[in-house]
């Protein structure tokens, strides 16, 4: 079994100009641990960590902090070849817990450590 | 805002004798992410069984889940928290510690879980 086959394809975005506040709430309402930043040609990724961890963590109000001063960029990605195994220890090299999946340079979906559990469920 | 209104109060509890593959399976059943293990004829000794410790310590490795157990792979001792503390005061922890999730402790007894989905929801507003 491949990343293709367990990764999520329903990707959210925000632009590059959101503040974290209204990134938050789309977190919440869709229920998503991560979005995608569009930088146009690229992209990188503001997680519910970084929000925690650099914005809550400190006191700061979320509304007047922009996703572009916590977000990452450039992002770690894999391709949609790629084994769920591969992707596993891919994931526990880099410590992270998501990869998004570029296929011909073009983002298709993300993968989570969730998406892992579930195939082995 | 404090622990106590914003940690979630029904923990899962899985022993460290069973298999990974049944703790995989309680975490997909509820949708949660890790399991406190509750270690067998004492009531205060905790471990913990996240679903990175899965995919890093059994997936990546290509071991058969229903061959490891719990005991193998989790955390023990767990850092936790009270339940009076800030939700600021946990997400400086969190950040600190790398951390995304710690058991709620109240009298020496484990009364609920705080992971960061749960601070970032209060902090939204939207709990």
């Amino acid at each position: 079994m491949n990343i293709r086959n367990i990764m999520r394809k329903d990707i959210l975005k925000v632009g590059m100009n959101a503040s974290v506040k209204s990134a938050m709430d789309a977190m919440v309402e869709h229920d998503v641990g991560s979005l995608i930043i569009d930088k146009g040609a690229d992209f990188g990724i503001l997680t519910r960590k970084d929000i925690v961890n650099k914005v809550v963590a400190y006191g700061k109000d979320p509304a007047k902090v922009k996703v572009t001063e916590i977000f990452t960029f450039p992002v770690l990605t894999v391709s949609p070849e790629m084994s769920i195994k591969e992707a596993a220890r891919l994931m526990s090299k880099a410590n992270v817990k998501r990869f998004p999946v570029v296929e011909k340079g073009v983002l298709v979906g993300i993968l989570s450590n969730s998406d892992i559990l579930k195939a082995y469920a | 805002m404090q622990v106590k209104d914003v940690m979630r109060k029904d923990v899962i509890i899985v022993e460290p004798q069973a298999s990974i593959k049944e703790a995989i399976g309680k975490m997909v059943a509820e949708n949660i992410t890790c399991l406190i293990v509750e270690e067998h004829g004492s009531g205060n000794v905790y471990g913990i069984v996240t679903r990175k410790d899965v995919v890093s310590k059994v997936i990546a490795l290509d071991k058969d889940p229903a061959a490891v157990l719990v005991a193998d792979i989790m955390s023990e001792p767990v850092l936790s928290v009270s339940s009076d503390i800030t939700i600021e005061a946990v997400a400086r922890l969190m950040a600190k510690t790398d951390i995304r999730r710690f058991p709620v402790i109240e009298g020496g007894k484990l009364i609920g879980l705080v992971s960061n989905s749960d601070i970032l929801r209060a902090a939204a507003g939207k709990r």
